[in-house]
């Protein structure tokens, strides 16, 4: 299309299109608001799918850079672990040696001397083999990398870290205490490194040398316990089925023969796959979904192509206000192409001051709110990435550029004889393509709505549903060194003596954190079929089913009175009791725990408990065997039973308690219902990203109503007039009004409803336990979608009622 | 049926009052058929506006069958308009997305008739009007004659006891004019009241009663004499 490039008609139509805007405050300030919102929504969410795509891609070589990680089979029971036994690399460096790198990283929390006295928690504590930072490189602020993890008791820590415990001061050759049961061990810091960016899996403050667990914990050394999460750096023409293939060989060969029990198999995990697609037991920290992320940009889009359709309808209404003026310059002459040109400037003027609007906002709203809400990088951070940057500014223009040109296109075809006479009701009536924009909106709207009930149903079921354990007023002191260990029994007698507290109890697992059970072999020697099941277990004392309302199916609770019940008492859960099947009280069991050595504990079923759910509703409840723990290695939390009234009262009583009875410890106290919901951050986390975009777009398309409504009035006030006249009520009025949303809403109900049905019913498929997402949902989310069209012709409906006919009716 | 007692129509600015109709004294009997007469800007069709209840005087008293329709509420006042009143527009003013059959019938649906009453009812005006066949075209597809045939047939489908009409043949060429005032001849003649504003002096022969209009007052008030008859037929 050939555009006449003349500077006079230039400032023409410019001058025009100011005019325009200037008479038109609100078509002009709806396309501006719901245009600046659709482009902020997209921008913020595919700016956050580009960050959760972008995990640990910064790595150099990213792409040849391996996790590898066990998937075990046990009795039927699966699991896929994010770690490796950690004796497994020194056999298979010596298979593969040269054609890649290999590192352990073995998570380790522990206590950190702070200032003179003060301990402080250190959950990213990490032993590490030197050649990590081969794999990872790092970069060093103060030190050097060299030989910094070469021999025991060299530490490498973060810049934030370093600032917190040395302050102003160079850490380069301090030291720092490590609180090791008794010992106290002292690490000599090498090198300050920079924090982990947020986009990497990896999640650690500090990097010790693996050296220095030869010396004060040997025992690391071992197939089972702990694990290490292992990484390795292929060569780039490595083959890597063959290497797959070498691992397995190197495992089945060399493993400890009990821990080939579990069948373990290699697999290869490719780093930057790790965040959007590993869900493995014993993960750094919770990695998203690939599903979440495509959901959260089509939500981005959705929103961008409402703001558009708002615009084009809009833009084509308003102009057909204008047809006089469009038919006397076509009759004077004016060319097809100066004509386009004419529109193409008001129509890129409202886009150009949207898009100029929306970026500000961004550079403003940035840092304060998204990048918290999308728990991402800062806009500095997004403007160093300057290529990122211009992709998403030119995916801006280019959307906005083709919308401006609808308008137009649908505009220059009116015939100008027509428009000089006004006769606009030609191409308004019709108005079959806005019908059409319209419904494809209020379907999206509908979609986003339904979807959003969905999200937060589920997790307000999943955190409110009884998990048969009562759970509200129950918190848990986390076992901070061997000397709360062995001295438990003596807190549980200094807390019982403060009135509120109802019962306590010691455990070795938190309920509702599936991670905190331990898994151990179970054989039932009446019953030689069920011959070494891997069950989840939990340790305990007598106290522990009072303390949480676990109620007994059959048999009886533990008991003082029984001094045999110690080590010869068993209690297994309804789902372990179904397993078997039968009479199971009295029957003979036996449970091999590992402390240390393995320890075969010989015993009698004396109860049955109802199903509680000890891990979360994603799974249905597991066999569980619960029996009494005296060993410090699973005395690991105490639980408590408050009282109703105020936690902080009673949670500072405890904590006075435990600050005389450990002097040396903070004390760490679990919300068992914290607890509990963080197991569906994710679900809550995504709901709330949902909820706010979907409130958003709910809000542009409204804003389209209202514009629409406006243009809808102008339209048929004549024929409301008439139709007052034939003796309309207000009620008739309103009906009529509200009826040429019948097809829109109609459509919208059914191109939206059946999809949503898929998916909600796909969704809920990954969970045990699905809230019910029925018809009557689907309801309310037509009723609020008619409320927002109620609410958007509002001031329309009020003018139509309110309108006196005969100002409408005169006869010219 | 009517009586208007001194009724003022005006419009304030600032500091004028712009009048349209000053002191309006007006009796119309049931069966009448009244012409309002008069040149452009007499107030003709606000006094119309008035008397048909879609506007309200600015001062004055109006009685519609005996009722103080000056004091009552929108509600109460649009009841009686839905009932009593039928309208008849210069320029049809039929709802273009509605076919004929359906633009007679609206008024029937406002007034809350049930459906079979309805048909019969709309039916049988179609019927009169011989306009059957035309039941299932929209407005744009008939002629003027035909589309105001329609007007008056949606007017009286509700059996008004009043037809107010204003300038109804004013878009309609001199055939098509006699068609609609002879119409409004055979309705007057079965007891239907029927007031009227128009131009035409041949049209005011139809009526019994000629008001003349002017600058908001009225001028004169005379009867139609008989003796003066147009050729009938």
């Amino acid at each position: 299309m050939k555009v006449n490039l003349n500077r006079g008609l230039w400032n023409h139509s410019l001058k025009i299109a100011i005019r325009i805007f200037r008479q038109n405050p609100i078509f002009s300030g709806i396309n501006v608001i719901g245009l600046v919102l659709g482009i902020i929504s997209f921008s913020v969410l595919l700016l956050y799918y580009v960050q959760e795509t972008s995990y640990d891609d910064h790595f150099p070589n990213a792409e040849n850079i391996y996790r590898i990680t066990i998937n075990s089979t046990e009795d039927g029971s699966y699991q896929e672990s994010a770690r490796s036994p950690i004796p497994f690399l020194d056999f298979y460096h010596e298979a593969v040696g040269s054609e890649l790198v290999l590192a352990r990283m073995i998570p380790w929390p522990g206590y950190l001397k702070y200032q003179a006295n003060q301990k402080s928690k250190e959950n990213q504590f990490v032993f590490a083999d030197p050649e990590i930072l081969d794999i990872f490189p790092m970069e060093v602020r103060q030190g050097s990398l060299e030989n910094s993890l070469q021999a025991p008791f060299q530490l490498i820590i973060t810049q934030s870290k370093a600032l917190q415990y040395f302050g102003e001061q160079n850490p380069i050759g301090q030291t720092l205490s490590f609180d090791e049961g008794s010992d106290e061990l002292s690490f000599t810091v090498t090198a300050v490194i920079e924090d982990n960016p947020f986009n990497t899996h990896l999640d650690f403050d500090f990097i010790a040398s693996i050296k220095s667990l030869d010396q004060f914990a040997p025992w690391y050394y071992s197939w089972f316990y702990p694990t290490a999460f292992l990484y390795a750096r292929l060569e780039p023409e490595a083959n890597l089925s063959s290497l797959e293939k070498v691992a397995q060989d190197v495992l089945n060969t060399n493993a400890k023969p009990g821990y080939l029990d579990s069948n373990p198999e290699i697999v290869f995990q490719p780093l930057t796959d790790i965040h959007l697609q590993s869900n493995r037991q014993g993960e750094w920290k919770p990695n998203n979904t690939q599903i979440n992320i495509n959901l959260f940009l089509l939500l981005g889009m959705f929103i961008l192509l409402i703001a558009i359709i708002n615009y084009v309808n809009l833009t084509t209404a308003n102009n057909q206000k204008r047809m006089k003026e469009i038919g006397l310059k076509k009759t004077m002459g004016s060319k097809r192409d100066q004509l386009i040109q004419q529109f193409f400037v008001e129509s890129w003027l409202i886009i150009a001051i949207s898009f100029v609007l929306s970026v500000l906002i961004l550079l403003i709203i940035w840092d304060p709110l998204i990048s918290k809400l999308i728990d991402g990088n800062t806009i500095s951070e997004l403007l160093v990435n300057y290529q990122l940057t211009i992709w998403v500014l030119l995916g801006l223009i280019v959307t906005s550029g083709l919308a401006g040109f609808y308008p137009t296109l649908v505009t220059i075809k009116f015939n100008p004889i027509d428009a000089i006479k006004n006769n606009i009701g030609k191409y308004m009536n019709k108005g079959i393509q806005r019908k059409t924009l319209v419904s494809t909106q209020f379907s999206i709207s509908m979609i986003l709505i339904l979807i959003t009930m969905l999200l937060i149903q589920q997790y307000h079921y999943l955190t409110s549903k009884n998990p048969g354990f009562s759970k509200d007023y129950h918190v848990a002191i986390k076992m901070a060194d061997d000397h709360d260990i062995q001295h438990v029994k003596e807190l549980k007698a200094q807390l019982s003596q403060l009135s509120f507290i109802q019962n306590t109890a010691a455990s070795s697992a938190i309920l509702g954190l599936s991670e905190s059970f331990h898994g151990f072999d179970v054989k039932f020697p009446d019953r030689p079929n069920f011959q070494g099941i891997e069950w989840p277990t939990l340790g305990v004392d007598e106290d522990f089913l009072k303390t949480f309302d676990i109620k007994l199916a059959s048999g009886r609770d533990f008991s003082k009175d029984y001094i045999t019940d110690q080590s010869e008492a068993f209690i297994i859960n309804r789902s372990a009791a179904d397993h078997l099947g039968g009479e199971l009280l009295g029957e003979n069991i036996e449970l091999s725990i590992y402390t240390g050595k393995r320890e075969i504990r010989k015993g009698k079923i004396i109860g049955i408990v109802e199903d509680f759910h000890f891990k979360s509703f994603y799974q249905s409840v597991d066999p569980l065997v619960i029996y009494i723990n005296q060993h410090p290695n699973f005395t690991d939390f105490l639980n408590i039973k408050l009282s109703p009234g105020s936690m902080a009262d009673q949670i500072e009583a405890i904590e006075s308690v435990y600050k005389a009875f450990n002097t040396d410890k903070p004390m760490e106290l679990l919300f068992i219902n914290d607890e509990i919901a963080s197991t569906y951050q994710r679900e809550l986390a995504s709901g709330k990203i949902m909820l706010l975009f979907t409130v958003l777009s709910i809000f542009v398309a409204a804003l389209g109503a209202f514009g629409l409504a406006t243009h809808s009035f102008r339209r048929r006030s004549k024929e409301m007039g008439i139709r007052k006249v034939l003796g309309a009520s207000s009620g008739n009025i309103t009906l009529e009004v509200l009826k040429e949303y019948l097809i829109i809403v109609s459509i919208a109900c059914i191109s939206a409803w059946p999809l949503v049905y898929y998916l909600s019913s796909k969704w809920l498929d990954n969970f045990a336990y699905a809230t019910d997402f029925g018809f009557v949902n689907y309801l309310i989310g037509l009723l609020i979608l008619i409320l927002v069209i109620v609410i958007s012709n509002l001031h329309q409906l009020i003018r139509s009622i309110k309108l006196n006919p005969v100002e409408y009716l005169k006869d010219e | 049926m009517i009586q208007l007692n001194n009724i003022d129509k005006y419009y304030s600015s600032k500091f004028t009052r712009t009048f349209v109709l000053k002191g309006i004294k007006l009796e119309i009997k049931s069966g009448e058929f009244v012409t309002i007469m008069g040149p452009s800007g007499a107030g003709k069709s606000t006094l119309l506006n008035i008397i048909g209840l879609l506007d309200q005087p600015s001062a004055g008293e109006y009685l519609f069958m005996e009722e103080p329709v000056h004091h009552f509420k929108e509600r109460k006042r649009s009841e009686l308009h839905k009932h009593h009143i039928g309208f008849v527009f210069q320029a049809y003013h039929l709802i273009d997305e509605l076919t004929v059959y359906e633009n007679i019938e609206t008024p029937l649906l406002y007034k809350g008739i049930k459906g079979k009453q309805r048909k019969a009812m709309v039916a049988e005006i179609l019927d009169r009007f011989n306009i059957v066949a035309k039941k299932d075209l929209f407005p744009e597809q008939l002629s003027g004659g035909q589309q105001q045939l329609v007007g008056v047939a949606r007017a009286i489908v509700g059996q008004p006891k009043l037809l107010l009409a204003d300038e109804p043949t004013g878009n309609l060429h001199s055939k098509q004019g006699q068609v609609i005032m002879e119409l409004f001849k055979e309705l007057n003649a079965e007891g239907m009241t029927i007031i009227q504003v128009t131009h035409s002096d041949e049209n005011a022969q139809y009526g019994s009663r000629i008001v003349q209009l002017v600058d908001g007052m009225i001028r004169s008030d005379q009867a139609v004499l008989p003796a003066h008859p147009k050729h009938e037929g």
